[in-house]
Parts: structure tokens; C-alpha cells; sequence
């Protein structure tokens, strides 16, 4: 350990102090000459052999330095950092083609590192709640088919179907229900339709999102008759209150009803539904309210999701799901359907799918049409990249002459190569950081983050 | 010890490593000492000494520090520090082992 401090230390010296460690090999040897001579001169020889004779031991003063700086391992820094500059040089020497090589790869890379970026924010990412991968979302296979009425791509099951999974499933520690749905918030010309979320009363607690200010949606929220509380987003909370600690206790105008604020969410929490964005929470009961009979059994608004049980696996949920669904479908048959609509009813089946990355009409929408894109633009780098390959060679076969008298003075093949790689690597980070304040500059933003004007977190680089 | 192979190269480490186990020395007096005490049997091209010097540094196992020799001049001298110390052991080990074999390898008499 004392080695290695030690010989750190000698290295920041030759790297930051090279005048003063030259100085002092110089003076090192010369002292060596010295005590030689006079030694030579007690033998009695003159002063001319003396100095001869000593020369002649030591071996040549700038052989004897260059033969210490050989042994002090500290020579590659030097080489790099010369092999650099005269890259640089070299670039410089022709400008055209540096431009162009930096130009093409830049636009290359930051295409890339764009829809790579989109791509992460929609698919990629997983929920910002705790362990994520525990979650799945219960849904029928294949979709109702356009039986009965969805609300939208969310949609999967009916209150009453909610209900039984609720009572009879034993895949999941926690489960809990949602949906989105537009709200019209406000009254008269400031009325604004803001993005709605129904929660069970399990939800919040479940997905582990704390209140920043007030108390969240809870169990004793979501019952039969309730009366309708809401809960704020973050970002909702400071755009409409100014981030106001008083807002809890007042009302906010939904439709035509004064709702309590109780409570706002945590700021990293959006929702379940990535790319879009909730504004205000209700629970599920106060649907009601606003003249949506919770019964309705050919209603679709809500979704499933769950905490796997320890040891479940997804699989394992879904076939769980798949065998109670003949039950749980038989006890929540609608009424006034023709025989044809009521087996089609009968043949849904139930099953669990993964959810730590949310769900997500975005990704369902645009899925395959992004991972194309990024493969197009993949190629479009991979393009640039021979493209640049050719420049090169070109290049070099027109610096053959130059290298040829490299080696002849004594470059090794090593170094010769080292310096040709410095000059591409040169070039790459040029295009690298060049695309990359393409990136930045451009009107790219995260979807998941508020639209108001706040910092989206920082861009994942995919060079 | 005109050019140093790499056998020759490690016992030239060795040998300094030992002399400045003594006292601390700088490059001239090492290589009076060495000739002194090997009776002129090692002359040790002075070639060969300031690199081997230096590489010894960059290891670790000595240590350089200027001081004012005994005629007054500034000179750079050389001491063994702890690990140097316990390389020097290591490796002394190893030699009088070596020697010991090729001594009893040498000594063979004809049948």
C-alpha cells in the first residue's frame, strides 16, 4: 500500500513536474561525472583524459538520461500525449474532411441517442413505485372484442367483475383497481378537462406512493355510498395552488360538485399509464356520484393490478386466473343480452401480465413502429460509420510516405498504429459530443414528466 | 556485467538493493562500494547502474532524497524503504537458494 501511494506520487510528478524530474536526472549525473573526474585526476591522469575516461564510463550523458527515462515506465503518458497533439495537427491540416467525419457521425449519433431515449421513457422504464416487477395487471385475453362499452384502452374490467376477483383471487398479496378517464375541472370559461384516475382504495398503498402534503385515497374512501374526496398530482397541486399547503380543505369544482382536496401525491408519481399523466385521483365509489352505476355489468372502465405473491410467477397468476374465470364470469353475467352475446361473455378468460413498466396506449400504439425506428436508425449510423471507414483509407494510402518514413527512423509498428487510432479516436469524440448538443438542443422531452415547463430528468446517452 | 541480461539485470538489483540496507548512498558512492566490497570482482558499468537506480525507484523499493554529500555538493541519495526491505529479503532467499543448487550441481564428481 506505502508502494503504491509512493509510486503514484512519482507518477503525478513526471506528469505535472517533467521540468523539474529533467533537472534532476541532470544534476544526478553530472554529479556522478564530477566525482568520476576528480577520481580520475587523483589517479593522475590530465584533465583531458579524465574527462575522456569518465565519458567513456558513464556511456554518453543523453543515452544514460534517455536510458533512466526508459526505466521509469512513465514514457506512454508522454507518447500519448505527443501522439495527440500531432492528431490534432494532422486534422487541422485538412479541414474538410475533419468536418465532414465529424459532421456525419454527429448527426448519426444523436439520432440515435434520440429515439433510443424515447424508446427507454416508453418502454424501458420501469414504474417509479418499489419493487415494480412484483406487479401484473389482470385483464382478459385477447380483450372484450368490443363487447359491451369501453371506456378506453385501460378498460378491461367491470365493477362488478372487480369485485369478484377481488373476493376470490389468491395469486396476489395486494391487488387494487383503476382507470383514466377525463375530468372537467372548474366552472364557466376557466373550465378545463385535466386527466382523472380512479383508485381503489388499496391502490396508493399497494403501489407504495406517499402524500406529500394531507393523506392519500384510502380504504375507508372507497365504500358503497361514499362521498367523493380527491387527491391532487404533485405537478397539478403547484400549477393550479401554487404549491399551497392550504389547498387541503378546500374544494375543487369536478363537473358540477364541489369535491375536498385531502391530500397530493408524492412528485415522482404520474400514474400507471405511461405517456399520459393524472391530474386528479377519486376513488372508485365516487364514480357514482356522477351518474355511473358501479353495477353496470357490461361497463368496462376499470384495470386490475397486483402485488404477486412471494414465489408466484406471472405465468403461475395468469393460469390461476384462467381456471376462475368459468366462476367469476357465471356470477357477474349481465342480463338483457341475446344467448349469442352472453356465451361470448362466458368465453372470456382472465389473465395476469407484467406491469412494472406500466402500461401504456403509447407503447401498445407505437410499440413495433419504434423499435423499427431505432433500427433504421441504427443503419443510418452503421452508414456513417463506412462511410468514414473509406475516408480514412483513402486517407491513408495517400500517408503512406509519411508512415514509410516514421518506421524508418525507428517507430515501431505499434506505435505507428497507436497514433493512426488516436487520430479516428480524435474524430469519434468529436462526433460524439458533437451529438450529443445536437440531442440536448433539441425539442425532445420526456412524456412521463409534467408539462409544465420543469426539468425532465437527465437524457440516456446510447453511445 | 557489460550488458545487462535479465539474469544479470535482477542480481545488479539485488546487490544494490543489499549495499543500501546499510546506509543510504548516492549513485557514485553505491558504485565505489560495490567495488570496494567485491574486491574488484563486480565492476559495474555505471551504464548499467543509474537505470537500474531509477527502476528501482519506480517500484517503490527505494527511496530518492537530495541532501548535501560530504564534500558540500548537492547529491541525490538513496534509501531502502519497508517494502524494499522485505523485497531485499525475499529475494536474497531465492538467490542463496539458486546458488546452493548450482553449487551442488557443479561440485559433482565424475564417477
Amino acid at each position: 500500500m506505502e508502494r503504491r501511494l509512493y509510486k503514484f506520487v512519482l507518477l503525478c510528478r513526471s506528469l505535472f513536474r517533467p521540468h523539474r524530474v529533467e533537472e534532476e536526472l541532470d544534476e544526478e549525473l553530472r554529479f556522478h561525472l564530477d566525482e568520476q573526474i576528480r577520481a580520475h585526476l587523483d589517479q593522475g591522469l590530465t584533465k583531458d583524459e579524465a574527462i575522456r575516461a569518465s565519458r567513456l564510463a558513464l556511456g554518453g550523458l543523453e543515452q544514460q538520461k534517455e536510458a533512466c527515462r526508459d526505466a521509469r515506465h512513465t514514457e506512454w503518458i508522454d507518447h500519448m500525449w505527443r501522439d495527440v497533439r500531432y492528431a490534432l495537427r494532422v486534422l487541422r491540416g485538412s479541414p474538410g474532411f475533419t468536418l465532414v467525419a465529424i459532421v456525419s457521425l454527429a448527426l448519426g449519433i444523436g439520432a440515435n441517442t434520440a429515439i433510443f431515449q424515447l424508446i427507454d421513457a416508453i418502454r424501458l422504464r420501469h414504474l417509479p413505485v418499489p419493487r415494480a416487477e412484483e406487479l401484473a395487471d389482470i385483464r382478459i385475453a385477447g380483450g372484450n372484442g368490443g363487447w359491451g362499452v369501453s371506456e378506453n384502452a385501460n378498460s378491461q374490467l367491470t365493477y362488478p367483475l372487480w369485485e369478484q376477483i377481488r373476493s376470490h383471487q389468491q395469486a396476489f398479496s395486494g391487488i387494487f383497481a383503476w382507470g383514466t378517464t377525463p375530468f372537467l375541472v372548474g366552472t364557466g370559461p376557466d373550465a378545463r378537462v385535466v386527466g382523472g384516475l380512479w383508485v381503489s382504495g388499496q391502490a396508493f398503498r399497494e403501489l407504495g406512493v406517499a402524500a406529500a402534503v394531507g393523506r392519500l385515497i384510502g380504504p375507508d374512501d372507497d365504500r358503497r355510498g361514499c362521498t367523493p374526496v380527491v387527491v391532487l398530482n404533485y405537478a397539478f397541486w403547484e400549477a393550479q395552488f401554487g404549491g399551497d399547503p392550504g389547498a387541503i380543505g378546500r374544494t375543487l369544482m369536478l363537473l358540477d360538485r364541489p369535491v375536498p382536496v385531502v391530500g397530493v401525491t408524492s412528485s415522482e408519481f404520474f400514474g400507471l399509464d405511461v405517456g399520459k399523466r393524472f391530474d386528479i385521483a377519486l376513488p372508485i365509489c365516487a364514480a357514482a356520484t356522477w351518474g355511473s352505476p358501479l353495477d353496470r355489468r357490461d361497463w368496462f372502465w376499470l384495470s386490475a393490478t397486483g402485488r404477486l405473491n412471494r414465489g408466484w410467477t406471472v405465468e403461475r397468476a395468469a393460469d390461476h386466473m384462467r381456471a376462475l374465470s368459468p366462476g367469476l364470469l357465471e356470477a357477474t353475467l349481465p342480463s338483457g343480452r341475446d344467448a349469442s352475446g352472453l356465451e361470448r361473455y362466458r368465453r372470456f378468460r382472465l389473465t395476469a401480465v407484467p406491469a412494472a413498466n406500466g402500461v401504456s396506449e403509447l407503447r401498445s400504439a407505437y410499440g413495433t413502429t419504434l423499435w423499427v425506428l431505432l433500427a433504421m436508425t441504427g443503419l443510418v449510423l452503421l452508414m456513417a460509420c463506412v462511410n468514414l471507414m473509406n475516408l480514412l483509407l483513402a486517407r491513408a494510402s495517400a500517408r503512406e510516405q509519411e508512415i514509410a518514413v516514421r518506421v524508418a527512423i525507428g517507430a515501431s509498428r505499434r506505435r505507428v498504429m497507436l497514433q493512426l487510432l488516436i487520430e479516428s479516436l480524435l474524430l469519434a469524440v468529436c462526433g460524439s459530443f458533437l451529438g450529443a448538443a445536437i440531442d440536448a438542443s433539441s425539442e425532445w422531452r420526456d412524456p412521463c414528466a409534467p408539462h409544465d415547463g420543469r426539468q425532465s430528468p437527465p437524457p440516456r446517452f446510447a453511445t | 556485467m557489460s550488458k545487462p541480461s535479465d539474469l544479470v539485470q535482477g542480481t545488479l538489483d539485488l546487490l544494490i538493493l543489499k549495499i543500501l540496507a546499510l546506509e543510504p548512498l548516492h549513485g557514485w558512492a553505491i558504485s565505489q562500494r560495490l567495488r570496494q566490497v567485491s574486491r574488484d570482482e563486480l565492476q559495474v558499468s555505471d551504464g548499467s547502474l543509474y537505470p537500474a537506480l531509477h527502476k528501482l525507484e519506480q517500484e517503490g523499493w527505494i527511496r530518492a532524497e537530495w541532501r548535501t554529500s560530504e564534500l558540500g555538493r548537492r547529491a541525490k541519495f538513496y534509501e531502502l524503504t519497508r517494502p524494499g526491505r522485505k523485497h531485499l529479503e525475499r529475494e536474497a532467499a531465492n538467490w542463496e537458494r539458486l546458488s546452493a543448487a548450482i553449487f551442488a550441481v557443479v561440485r559433482l564428481k565424475e564417477a
